[in-house]
């Protein structure tokens, strides 16, 4: 008879070409790590762990949403957040950049066209080859990927129903919570769940969006309104209470007006009551203006939900095992012993949009997830830093931001002890076809000489603001900042030029050269 | 024509395939079928159906062999276990230039009189046997004889470098 143990099972599984051995890995081996969710961080943490020579597995599995949507690996960033977001805010600039070009000489007819179906069908291939790529660098890493739901037996077994319905226990040394948010939709309106769509839907839409209704006033919601817009439908975003409500409410005002001007009807102070569909298939919003305590009633073609994006932690048995969650987010906590990611279980953490209370940013996943990896598997010390983080909206106007709002450094530090050095501006080439840039503007909070938030609204602001928040970074002060010498003509040059102050009352228009 | 041809012709019919598989024997009622497929298709150019109408009715003899893989079972009885070399296409829907590859790879391999089949795998739908052999950018041509890799190209290519990576796996 033949005895077959461990050593004979490596022998034989070592004689298989190296190509067969992903797809022959028995489950009773002991995993190193197991990641669960193939997102931004899910993903960047399972490849630095398998750099360092150790055996991982990350699970990803997409629960379809409520209007039937699904897609392929890589997580909310590529499949239906920052990639097709900004593939689609950039095709909306390019209808702006149409009709500015017959002021610089072109022969453009007076009306362009944008066509959805062509639109959205590139955003999906290219899509679609992300999802590609992250297979072949998963596989180049030597990352084994299963496709199923994964949960928790106990702190050291995973398990995973995959989609064809078997079953997998993966015994794991550690684990990694990095299964992100969902977009939530409010049951309690009638038909909202029926007939809402929300961000994990509108780049997949099949039929063109149409008239369309943007419940929510967050960054999803403005981003997604303003390229609507941009791409020539009838947009209207209803807000609750104010704008961009985590950001500098100045600047959210701006870029609210901004998008305005653009022709995005705001309904402010506003909530919807119930969503009906009609005969011809067009959805009927009733909704509350809560200023008078009317009830008004329109049509729409698609009405979006952006109502805040919530954690769906229930089917991964964290309570059995401990593992402590918000109550109201569901998100899990992460800063035990020491370490920003760990869990309330020792060998369990989070990264990512999960982690409770901390920025949900693509950049923020990965860097977590590689720094992790390297704690764990590394001998590394390095824990996150989560200060400083820079960021942008991406709605028409752009707003870039890194450091914290006005109304922080305030609260902080007291109004007498922050300087404020602010500019409208205007881009060299929006004077030509007069393009209106009143709402370009830019400010940078000051306590003393350290800077604590610098915010730039304008054309190509993410680009922009992410050099100086390199030089934030590195400790660049106020008068490192004013003391640099600016690239012209270019708008990131106004920032070095900053010198009148909120507190002079002076009128901090930028004029001439 | 040979009871074998019209077996062959009636599988291709019954296949349970994509909208866009394809068969290679041009007799009048496959043909209709591959007009539909091709009048459909973006990146068709109209002149070739033409083109292909006058070759066909003029010869109506057998071309090549041209079928999708459906899943590893296929692929180990129709590429590994082939009697003649098989050209297989790595293919996407979301790869422009896999779109333009595709009819270039027909024309020059049914001008091989049989003596080559070519085999379409969607790397969506078979993304095991990708991965098995190491495709990563696509377009990915692989050509197989008794059951070995022989050959293989990357990327769009122009007619004259197809043909004799064609020539090259038939001899």
């Amino acid at each position: 008879t033949m005895f077959v143990n461990k050593h004979s099972r490596t022998f034989i599984f070592k004689r298989l070409p190296r190509n067969y051995r992903q797809f022959t890995s028995s489950s009773t081996e002991d995993y190193d790590l197991v990641v669960i969710g193939g997102g931004s961080g899910g993903l960047a943490c399972a490849k630095a762990a398998s750099q360092l020579q150790k055996k991982v597995a990350v699970l990803d599995f997409v629960t379809p949403s409520t209007q039937g949507t699904t897609w392929g690996l890589g997580g909310t960033c590529v499949n239906v957040g920052c990639i097709p977001k900004k593939l689609m805010h950039h095709a909306s600039l390019l209808g702006d950049a149409i009709r500015d070009s017959k002021a610089y000489g072109w022969n453009v007819p007076d009306e362009v066209q944008s066509d959805w179906t062509t639109l959205s069908t590139a955003v999906q291939n290219h899509v679609k080859s992300l999802n590609w790529g992250h297979r072949v660098q998963l596989r180049d890493k030597n990352v084994e990927y299963i496709n199923g739901l994964g949960s928790f037996k106990d702190p050291h077994t995973v398990r995973v129903k995959e989609s064809n319905g078997t079953e997998r226990l993966l015994k794991t040394r550690n684990a990694v919570i990095a299964v992100g948010v969902r977009p939530y939709v409010p049951s309690q309106i009638p038909g909202a769940v029926e007939y809402g769509a929300t961000s994990d839907d509108l780049f997949w839409l099949k039929k063109t969006p149409g008239k369309t209704l943007l419940i929510g006033a967050s960054y999803i919601a403005l981003e997604c309104g303003g390229f609507l817009n941009g791409l020539g439908f009838d947009t209207s975003i209803m807000v609750r209470s104010r704008p961009l409500k985590q950001f500098d409410q100045q600047m959210a005002e701006l870029v609210a007006e901004s998008m305005e001007s653009k022709g995005t009807r705001f309904l402010r102070k506003c909530v919807p009551v119930s969503i009906e569909k009609d005969s011809r298939g067009r959805l009927v919003v009733k909704y509350e203006d809560l200023t008078n305590r009317q009830t008004k009633e329109e049509v729409f073609d698609t009405v979006m939900f952006a109502t805040g994006r919530h954690a769906v932690t229930n089917n991964l048995n964290l309570e059995a095992l401990g593992i402590e969650v918000d109550q109201t987010t569901q998100k899990v906590f992460g800063g035990h012993s020491d370490d920003h990611e760990r869990t309330s279980v020792a060998n369990i953490y989070a990264i990512g949009d999960i982690l409770h209370n901390r920025p949900e940013l693509t950049p923020v996943a990965i860097k977590a997830g590689q720094l992790l990896a390297d704690r764990l598997f590394g001998g590394s010390q390095v824990q996150m830093d989560y200060n400083m983080i820079p960021t942008t909206v991406f709605t028409p106007l752009e707003y870039g931001v890194v450091g914290i709002s006005e109304e922080k450094a305030v609260s902080c530090h007291g109004e007498e002890n922050i300087e404020v050095y602010h500019a409208f501006y205007t881009p060299l080439e929006f004077a030509v076809p007069r393009r209106d840039a009143s709402h370009c503007y830019i400010k940078a909070i000051c306590f003393g000489d350290r800077i604590l938030g610098l915010h730039l609204i304008g054309p190509n602001a993410g680009e922009v603001i992410q050099g100086f928040a390199v030089a934030l970074r590195c400790g660049a002060t106020w008068s490192g900042l004013s003391g640099s010498v600016g690239i012209h003509p270019t708008t990131a040059e106004e920032v070095v030029k900053l010198h009148i102050t909120k507190r002079s009352g002076a009128d901090p228009t930028v004029t001439g050269c | 024509m040979s009871s074998r041809y019209i077996l062959r012709s009636l599988r291709a019919f019954s296949k349970q395939g994509r909208a866009h598989s394809c068969t290679g024997f041009f007799h009048t009622a496959n043909l209709s079928t591959a007009l539909l497929r091709k009048a459909h298709h973006p990146h068709y150019p109209a002149v070739n159906i033409n083109y292909n109408i006058q070759r066909h009715v003029a010869t109506a003899e057998k071309k090549f062999e041209c079928f999708n893989i459906q899943d590893a079972k296929d692929f180990q009885t129709r590429v590994i276990e082939s009697p003649v070399p098989v050209i297989v296409d790595f293919h996407a829907t979301w790869c422009g230039p896999c779109k333009l590859l595709g009819p270039r790879l027909e024309a020059i391999i049914s001008n091989k009189e049989g003596q080559v089949s070519l085999a379409k795998v969607d790397v969506d739908e078979n993304v095991e046997i990708a991965m098995e052999y190491l495709v990563e950018s696509l377009p990915t041509v692989i050509g197989f004889k008794n059951g070995r890799k022989i050959n293989k190209f990357i990327g769009l290519q122009e007619d004259d470098a197809i043909d004799s990576f064609v020539e090259k796996l038939i001899h």
